[in-house]
């Protein structure tokens, strides 16, 4: 009975799901241009690796972590599946995208060695909270390198050239910054207990003060220099999340907000690209043949999905330019319609409520904290991107987790992944 | 108690904002694509949901159990992202569902660019959509498939016809006419090949849509226009025994041609086009002559004398009145103070006239009396027999006739009288009054349904739909029919109608018929002329119908070009 309990049944059963996925988007995916019901094994290779690497990991943590959360793969594996199928679906279409599904294959492949190397490897994930400061460091060099020496995409210094491919420190950036405020917030646990000055406006204590001035610091270097919102929402929302959940005190965040805000205007003020966004967000169709081409391609994609959608294929999602990466939501929009995309929120909800259910597992403080960090920082990311494209928000440029194109960020997201599996093993 | 009372009421603000995001969408905010209503109505419903969701929770945990801290933090962290997902479901439902059609119209931005899904223009634009043919089997409306691209332009063949074809313009303002009527046999979603076409469009291959067959008779109809020549008004042809309409017309029209785009010319011309276009259809919808209104069917009118046919048959079915009853008509009738003149007498010094002769020569002051006789209720009874207040079942929009404008104007005595002759606040449609003439001519008493589509087949020529002739309504007793015929022959043969060759002598043809000249106010008139006319087996019924002209009196101006048309028709009928 007891090896039984060892199996990891539950998630077996469940990774039927994506494996399933695979398959039969793949099938549709390749028959549907070809319109014709002809296929060979061969051409369904991507799915026979994907499925590979379930396996693969399952086992691994099977073998290595089997008290280890059950259902973080699979919901991670299901989100990831759709990447693989729309980066295949939107390279027949050709152009710029050519070859993509193998790439993105490649990185799926190597995140899945992450997620593996992360959460068997990584035994003592208490020396991160010691070496805390010098992640953030690390991380903050490596970004202000590639903000100097790097390659310019997109009109923003951001990426390393490694090869053929491309590096982004950022997505690193942001781990390192959960990683240390995990470990800081975790540190300075009696100093902010409610017990202390329950003022409203009390300015709060230094502890609290000093890394919040530090990371709106850096907010607003990123804005400036990748001149874009999205990194500046997504670290302050992150810190300020955290900064929540350790102390409990809203009117924290409150204030926080506030400098944000404020700090927003002033940015919205200095700068054209942001109030560009904010114009576009407002009503983009004035502006439908220049500036917010993308965004309108993108509501006519929804539009065209419907509730069911044009099926896998069967759309033209071809019509947004840069539609594997930013705009995979869209894309998605329009062959599944909105079955798929509440879907997809389905799965991120799903996916964040683990990671909830993680942290309140654990009972080490940084575990708690690092765990909850990684959900915040998929969540918010999750958050700005689709609430971008659907025009909810101002929009800014982002990667998907688990579903865009893009190497680093399926690397940081399996990482995290990794991370939150791990924590869930630790008692 | 309070809170569960908040929380109700925070709830219910939630569902009135979304409803107010999903529905309250008015004119400048479609046009202009804000979305700033919506934009408000989210951040309400955000707040609302949230206060759902914390109010009442546990109070800010003073414990010192971190755990149980924790564990409160996350449970309000979960609601703010669990409401930030809603709002984002509530977005996409809007954008995927709610407002999708609109977005997929075309957009001109303040810099005259013009913004459309390019997806939906394909798809559209490659559906090859039916013919619509005349009785003959000539090509009315058309297409003519690119033979690269596949995308199919409407074409036109008969200017005669195209008022009631209707417009087609799937990408600007939507169709109307028969385009509209029968838009899903046309583009193929209904009808026999409906599957293949569900098929063909899931795999965006192009749709071929079913063709129509119209009971319109080109040459009567070209024959119709001509006569009508630039005066406003209307002719409507019927044959009589099915309700087939063989010709019907309406002056000012528009060609739908003008407003067909043209995919088959270059890309780069297309801006320009759909803006030429817009112009065109900003300009008719302008222009004071209502081009766009399809006067047949939905053109009200006075009917002025023409509507005796209905006092008089309600008279007689009724019981009230002999057609050799006599009445007085001393020049005018007062009645309540209204003074009712009646310039018709053949011969100003006789004062007494059968009910035959009342009809005959259209005596206003006996019809006035007729109307009181028959009274208010039974007016309205015998109009709503005729059709009346009723939408009449037919391929095109139909505008219904109205007995009154007020309600319980047919209450006064003066209104009873003055309805009783044709003006009163009667309204009526052209194809009305021509299905009244129908009535009276088939002596059954019985109103044929009118129609205009023959039948509908497949691309293969199977046919799908063919439209049996049916009875509508009925209005009269056969006998008063009968009786009511027999007048209005004697009205087409020794009344001011025959006296100036309303029997068309010489067709070989029974006619019956009535003029009517209906006061409108400012020194204009409009003209009107119902009639119908047997032959052989076949009997035809026509109404014209020539407003607001000076002197617009319907034996000069509505029964001549209803006489060459009756003419022409009998000469087809051996």
């Amino acid at each position: 009975m007891q090896k039984l309990k060892n199996l990891r049944l539950i998630e077996m059963q469940l990774l039927i799901v994506p494996a399933l996925l695979a398959l039969v988007g793949m099938l549709l995916v390749i028959l549907v241009p070809r319109q014709q019901v002809q296929w060979e094994a061969k051409d369904l290779w991507t799915s026979f690796v994907f499925i590979g690497l379930l396996i693969g990991t399952h086992l691994a943590l099977t073998l290595g972590l089997p008290k280890a959360d059950q259902l973080l793969l699979p919901l991670v594996s299901a989100l990831t599946v759709f990447g693989l199928i729309m980066s295949q679906r939107l390279q027949t279409d050709g152009g710029s995208r050519d070859g993509i599904a193998s790439k993105q294959l490649l990185w799926i492949g190597l995140g899945y060695l992450v997620f593996v190397i992360t959460a068997l490897g990584l035994r003592n994930l208490l020396l991160f909270k010691r070496y805390k400061y010098t992640f953030m460091l690390v991380g903050l060099v490596l970004t202000a390198a590639a903000a100097v020496f790097g390659t310019e995409i997109n009109g923003a210094r951001l990426w390393f050239r490694l090869g053929a491919f491309n590096f982004q420190p950022g997505e690193l950036l942001k781990i390192c910054l959960v990683i240390f405020l995990a470990g800081y917030l975790d540190e300075n646990r009696l100093l902010i207990s409610p017990q202390r000055g329950r003022g409203f406006f009390n300015l709060p204590p230094l502890p609290y003060l000093g890394p919040m001035v530090a990371i709106w610091g850096i907010s607003m270097v990123l804005l400036f220099v990748q001149k874009d919102l999205g990194p500046a929402e997504l670290f302050f929302g992150v810190f300020l999340i955290m900064l929540y959940v350790a102390s409990g005190r809203a009117s924290y965040v409150i204030a926080g907000l506030l400098v944000f805000a404020v700090s927003s205007v002033i940015a919205y003020n200095a700068f054209d690209y942001v109030q560009n966004r904010i114009t576009a967000w407002i009503n983009p169709w004035p502006y439908a043949q220049g500036r917010s081409y993308q965004i309108v391609q993108a509501l006519f994609s929804f539009a065209n999905g419907g509730i069911f959608g044009q099926g896998l294929s069967s759309g033209a999602p071809y019509f947004i330019p840069e539609v594997h990466t930013d705009y995979v939501y869209a894309a998605i929009g329009e062959e599944v319609g909105l079955a798929g995309t509440l879907g997809i929120i389905g799965l991120n909800l799903l996916l964040f409520y683990r990671g909830f259910h993680v942290a309140l597992k654990t009972s080490n403080g940084f575990y708690q904290y690092l765990a909850i960090g990684l959900v915040a920082l998929l969540g918010l990311q999750t958050f700005i991107i689709m609430g971008g494209v659907t025009k909810l928000i101002p929009l800014t440029g982002m990667t998907l987790p688990f579903i865009s194109y893009g190497g680093s960020s399926i690397l940081i997201n399996f990482f995290i992944a990794g991370l939150l599996v791990r924590i869930s093993a630790s008692d | 108690m309070m809170i569960k009372t908040a929380r109700i009421l925070a709830a219910l603000l939630a569902a009135i904002a979304l409803a107010i995001g999903f529905f309250y969408r008015p004119e400048e905010v479609v046009k202009g694509r804000t979305d700033n209503i919506w934009l408000l109505c989210l951040l309400v419903i955000g707040i609302m949901l949230l206060v759902v969701f914390w109010i009442g929770r546990l109070p800010v945990s003073q414990t010192s159990d971190p755990e149980e801290r924790l564990r409160h933090n996350l449970q309000r962290l979960s609601s703010l992202l669990i409401v930030g997902f809603i709002l984002m479901s509530l977005q996409l439902l809007r954008q995927q569902v709610v407002v999708a059609d609109d977005l997929q119209k075309p957009f001109f931005t303040p810099q005259d660019e013009l913004v459309q899904d390019p997806r939906l223009i394909r798809e559209k634009l490659t559906n090859q959509r039916g013919y619509i043919r005349d009785t003959y089997d000539n090509i009315v409306a058309g297409r003519e498939v690119a033979p690269k691209t596949q995308l199919v332009k409407r074409t036109y063949g008969n200017p005669a016809i195209n008022q009631i074809i209707g417009y087609y313009s799937p990408l600007q303002f939507g169709n109307s006419g028969l385009e509209a009527r029968y838009d899903d046999y046309l583009t193929g979603r209904a009808g026999a090949n409906a599957l293949v076409n569900w098929q063909r469009s899931l795999l965006h291959q192009p749709t071929v849509g079913n063709d129509l067959t119209l009971t319109i008779e080109p040459n009567f109809q070209a024959l119709a226009q001509q006569k009508l020549g630039k005066l406003s008004g209307a002719i409507v042809l019927l044959d009589a025994n099915s309700g087939a309409v063989l010709a019907m017309v309406g002056n000012p029209n528009y060609n739908p041609a003008d407003l067909a785009f043209d995919p088959t010319q270059d890309d780069n011309q297309w801006s320009q086009q759909t803006k030429d276009i817009q112009k065109r259809w900003e300009a008719l919808n302008k222009d004071p002559g209502i081009p766009l209104l399809v006067r047949p069917t939905q053109g009200l009118y006075t009917p002025g004398s023409t509507f005796k046919t209905i006092t008089l048959a309600a008279a007689l079915d009724l019981g009230l009145t002999q057609p050799e009853s006599t009445w007085n008509d001393t020049g005018s009738f007062t009645v309540e103070g209204a003074t009712f003149k009646d310039p018709n007498r053949p011969d100003p010094s006789r004062t007494t006239w059968t009910t035959q002769e009342a009809y005959m020569f259209s005596l206003n002051s006996i019809f006035a009396q007729m109307g009181l006789a028959v009274g208010g209720d039974n007016l309205i009874r015998y109009m709503d027999n005729f059709g009346f207040r009723k939408a009449i079942p037919f391929d095109l929009p139909i505008a219904n006739s109205l007995p009154f404008l007020k309600a319980g104007f047919l209450t006064g005595k003066a209104a009873q009288a003055s309805t009783g002759f044709g003006q009163g606040e009667l309204l009526t449609t052209p194809l009305q009054m021509a299905l009244v003439a129908a009535t009276i001519g088939r002596t059954d008493g019985a109103m044929p349904k009118p129609y205009l589509v023959k039948k509908i087949t497949a691309p293969n020529g199977a046919v799908i739909k063919q439209t049996q002739p049916e009875v509508w309504l009925n209005p009269i007793k056969p006998e008063t029919a009968r009786t009511v015929r027999d007048i209005m022959i004697a009205s087409a043969t020794k009344g001011w109608v025959g006296q100036s060759g309303g029997s068309l002598s010489g067709s070989g043809a029974v006619v019956g018929g009535k003029t009517g000249t209906a006061e409108v106010g400012g020194g204009v008139q409009n003209a009107w002329y119902i009639a119908w006319a047997s032959k052989g087996d076949r009997l035809f019924a026509i109404a014209v119908v020539v407003d607001h002209q000076p002197g617009g009196e319907g034996l000069r101006l509505a029964m001549p070009p209803a006489n060459e048309l009756l003419k022409a028709v009998l000469e087809t009928v051996k």
